[in-house]
């Protein structure tokens, strides 16, 4: 059965339910309401992003649904990341970072774990200066603070 | 974005609320993130690129974010500073944005980044970019990502109170991730012949710190005879007084000379292991008339190789630091006396132990260095034991029954071989005065007299059978707790001094590992803490050992066995503090009304042994009959439940550059044909002499090639591993100059492992 979804600019679209039941948040509410031909209003979520996690939803739709704990492991975590979401998540930062809203608002836990994962990714092997230029934030620290980190530093650096 | 702050000043910003109508509720819609609540500390512009207060205000105004589709809101704070020196009236003006950046998501996203971030290093970095990351990077995360790091080693840690926190545990890990990665590169070049083929990995000693003591490296112009350089024997003794949170290190060191062999013990300050405070001569222990409990004619020639097994320093009173030592004299080898030749012997097995005071009053110069000291004897006594299998020798304090005081005793745990081994356990207050023994000789030491002290057996007939024991680590609460393994992994843990049995260590294997298992023997024991807490005081020592007491933290007991070939298995098992607490403070079960209380807290009334110089033999002294049984009076008190401690367990095959052979190093273990056949693949692989724990990497030594260092937590799929399974497991440190200083031995002294070579000694921090 479709489900139609409906962004914050009022584009519809169509798509079947067990894709759109990808969402957590979704699911939920169609158990709650029962089969309905309303359309379901996103307003949080704009038509570029929503396009976006169709996509992705679209995608995976075979996929295991993920335990929920599964992620919280930081034994069983990993940072490896499928090709086709990498290819997926390709995208500039503002665009990544609404997915990963859309992804937590809409409840898509492997949607939002790729996210997380690939800002974690822009991270590794940058340095302070490297990962504030990659996420333009200013440095704040105290000239206190940027002493501590100094001598945190020289510590790591006698290993 | 617009701020300003003054009192009923008006703030306004674009705080991340993109659009505030939910159609559909969601435990995890934007509206119902939940954000940190905080007070406002500390003054609005504290010269940050976003003033405290700003953030601290966007975190409260999230907290209660409207859920109209008004384009902007605005909210009043009343916001007191840390002393209530200051408050301001706020106003919160919020307007809505999309996010632009990092920062401007939601905190609980933030930290789900941070938990995808697996290098410690990143991490790291990361804390290091703006205040408010840096202020999410807390315990918890470091803690998650030591788990992720060492997912095998710390299957069953629990969230453990280190004293540092959050700066504790970033250096935990990190420490460890720098160990394992950046500390090793590649060997290349002319290989020992045991591992050639193999991809052998040289661990980066840039750290370590050699000593060479300008006393071993005598003036060549002296004559050969008195030029015979002094050499280590055996690893250092350590004592860290608390009182006074010294610590001392002290060497035994031998030399020949004119076919004659002489000890003297070397003794250093932590701060210093290039020059000794003192140099004690070995006629301080070995003069006959020294000894106030033996005369027995014992020269400098017939003792057996000396190990020094223990010493304890007391706070200095009167300029004089009263020091006592435990030398142990083994059997001689019985091979041409030979410079070294004479160190072959067998390990644990001693046939004469001696105990000794020495009184030190260390010589300062006008400026204000150490220029020598002054040395004065005090009472030797002479132990003769007839279980001559002493693997543990403490010396300790404890509340003497009758006073009411405290006194420094004794204690000496060993194996006695008899028609099936025991444990026994031989205690006596330090130094007591005791009669003399008259025209003593050897052999006839029959003659029972009234003695300090007393022996026990541990455990009663259905008791395991020890090969190994280890006690638990220094400075901690437990130092008066045992481990006891038997050679096929089964293990207890008693406290000795109220000889009460505390635990049972299971071992546990999987079913896969059941066919392996056949041929292996556990030879080692080693009880660590579970996480090792380098030293982060910033008053301590910049070389400080990380002796320190502990107050919190659980430990881990680790078992080594070798099977056939190659294979090799290790099991620990996991103690957690505040259940051995629990069970050490334990009442024993109810008893019925009349019948004398024991409590496990006081020590359990046993039977005392009469003891005499020549210790006797445990089938004469009483043994506690039934292990969980606490002879209270006349009556016997069940204790509760015993503790049973399952298990893990890792086997190891293919996947070694060396091998212990117990064979070689204790006669105290009985070893099966296929250990005996064990010798006929020594070819192939490096001979490790001994071996340490320290975290999760099994460090062996070797007298050729230095150290081997295996990671035990390497990741794999299954229980058993082999070479082609791992990248990089282990590595070695290639020591350059052993053939000229070969290594002695090697031990984990809090943050260090301690290297000790013939003619020099090595610290190697591991954390600092």
């Amino acid at each position: 059965m479709p489900v139609t979804l409906v962004s914050l600019d009022n584009e519809n679209y169509v798509v079947d339910k067990e894709v759109a039941e990808r969402s957590i948040l979704i699911k939920n509410m169609l158990e709650d309401v029962g089969e309905t031909d309303s359309p379901i209003p996103l307003p949080n979520v704009t038509s570029t992003v929503l396009k976006k996690v169709i996509e992705y939803c679209e995608h995976h739709r075979n996929d295991p649904i993920q335990v929920p704990d599964e992620t919280d492991d930081p034994r069983k975590r990993s940072n490896d990341i499928e090709e086709w979401d990498m290819k997926f998540m390709q995208v500039d930062q503002e665009m990544l970072f609404e997915i990963i809203l859309a992804a937590n608002y809409l409840d898509i836990k492997p949607l939002l774990d790729v996210g997380c994962k690939t800002v974690a990714n822009i991270i590794k092997g940058k340095t302070p200066e490297e990962i504030r230029k990659a996420f333009n934030i200013v440095n704040d620290f105290t000239p206190e603070e940027e002493a501590q980190i100094r001598k945190e530093n020289e510590w790591a650096e006698d290993r | 974005m617009i701020f300003s702050i003054t009192n009923a000043a008006v703030i306004f910003f674009f705080a991340f609320q993109p659009h505030p109508t939910i159609s559909v509720g969601s435990p995890n819609g934007y509206n119902n993130l939940k954000r940190p609540t905080e007070q406002y500390s500390g003054y609005p512009d504290q010269g940050y690129g976003i003033p405290e207060s700003m953030r601290l205000c966007e975190y409260a105004a999230s907290s209660k974010r409207p859920r109209t589709q008004d384009t902007a809101e605005c909210y009043q704070y009343h916001l007191t500073g840390p002393h209530n020196e200051q408050s301001v009236d706020v106003t919160v003006k919020i307007g809505h944005r999309e996010p632009r950046g990092l920062l401007d998501l939601p905190f609980e996203l933030i930290m789900m980044i941070l938990r995808r971030v697996s290098n410690p290093l990143d991490l790291w970095n990361f804390s290091q970019v703006c205040a408010a990351i840096r202020s999410l990077i807390d315990e918890r995360l470091w803690q998650n990502l030591y788990i992720s790091q060492t997912p095998i080693w710390s299957s069953y840690i629990q969230i453990n109170n280190l004293t540092g926190g959050v700066k504790m545990w970033s250096r935990i890990v990190l420490g460890d991730y720098l160990r394992r990665t950046l500390r090793w590169v590649e060997v290349s070049g002319n290989l020992p012949q045991a591992v050639e083929g193999k991809k052998l990995l040289r661990a980066n000693l840039g750290t370590c710190q050699h000593y060479r003591p300008s006393h071993m490296h005598p003036d060549i112009s002296v004559s050969s005879a008195e030029s015979q350089q002094w050499r280590n024997v055996g690893p250092p003794a350590l004592f860290t007084d608390q009182n006074t949170n010294t610590t001392l290190s002290a060497y035994m060191q031998t030399r020949s000379c004119m076919g004659r062999t002489d000890h003297q013990i070397t003794v250093y300050e932590e701060s210093d292991y290039n020059s000794p405070i003192a140099i004690i001569p070995s006629n301080f222990w070995a003069d006959k008339g020294a000894d106030r409990q033996l005369e027995l004619e014992i020269s400098t020639e017939n003792l057996g190789p000396a190990r020094l097994k223990d010493m304890k320093h007391f706070p200095i009173k009167d300029g004089m630091m009263r020091v006592v030592f435990v030398v142990a004299f083994g059997e001689r080898n019985q091979m041409p006396a030979d410079a070294d030749d004479q160190d072959m012997y067998t390990e644990d097995v001693w046939s004469l132990l001696r105990i000794f005071e020495v009184y030190i009053r260390p010589e300062f110069s006008p400026f204000g260095s150490l220029v020598g000291s002054i040395l004065s004897r005090g009472p030797v006594e002479t132990i003769v034991p007839r279980s001559r299998h002493i693997q543990i020798f403490k010396i300790y304090s404890a509340i003497n029954q009758s006073s009411g005081q405290s006194e420094d005793r004794i204690a000496l745990i060993g194996i006695h071989q008899g028609s099936r081994s025991r444990t026994v356990l031989m205690t006596s207050p330090l130094l007591a005065t005791s009669p003399p023994i008259v025209g003593y000789t050897k052999g006839h030491g029959s003659s029972v007299r009234p003695s300090s002290w007393e022996c026990h057996v541990l455990g009663g007939m259905q008791a395991l059978e020890p090969s190994r024991m280890a006690l638990f680590p220094a400075q901690s609460d437990f130092e008066h707790l045992v481990v006891i393994l038997d050679r096929h992994g089964n293990g207890e843990i008693w406290d000795w001094m109220r000889r009460v049995r505390v635990s049972v260590l299971k071992l546990c294997v999987s079913e896969e590992l059941l066919p392996h298992r056949e041929s292996l023997h556990y030879w080692g024991v080693h009880v660590s803490w579970a996480i090792e807490e380098p030293v982060c005081d910033e008053s301590a020592l910049p070389f400080g050992l990380g002796l320190r007491r502990r107050a919190h933290g659980d430990f881990r007991i680790v078992a080594m066995s070798c099977g056939e070939e190659n294979e090799w298995e290790c099991c620990w098992w996991n103690i957690d503090e505040k259940e051995l607490r629990k069970r050490l403070n334990q009442e024993p079960a109810p008893i019925a009304p009349g019948q004398r209380k024991a409590h496990l807290t006081s020590e359990p009334v046993l039977d005392s042994g009469v003891w005499t110089n020549e210790l006797s033999s445990p089938e004469n002294v009483p043994s506690t009959a039934s292990q969980n049984i606490v002879h209270s009076g006349t009556k016997n008190v069940p204790l509760p439940e015993i503790w049973v401690i399952e298990s893990s367990s890792r086997h190891f095959e293919n996947c070694t550059y060396g091998m212990f052979y117990p064979l070689h190093n204790s006669s105290a273990i009985t070893l099966s044909s296929q250990q005996l056949e064990v010798d006929g693949v020594s070819g192939s692989l490096l001979t490790f002499d001994t071996f340490q724990i320290w975290g999760h990497y099994r460090i062996a030594l070797t007298e050729e090639h230095g150290i081997c260092i295996f990671d035990m937590d390497q990741e794999d799929s299954c229980d058993i591993l082999n070479d082609d399974a791992t990248g990089a497991p282990q590595w070695v440190t290639m020591i350059e100059d052993t053939e000229e200083d070969p290594l002695v031995d090697i031990a984990t002294v809090g943050n260090c492992l301690f290297l000790t070579r013939k003619n020099s000694h090595m610290v190697w921090r591991f954390a600092t």
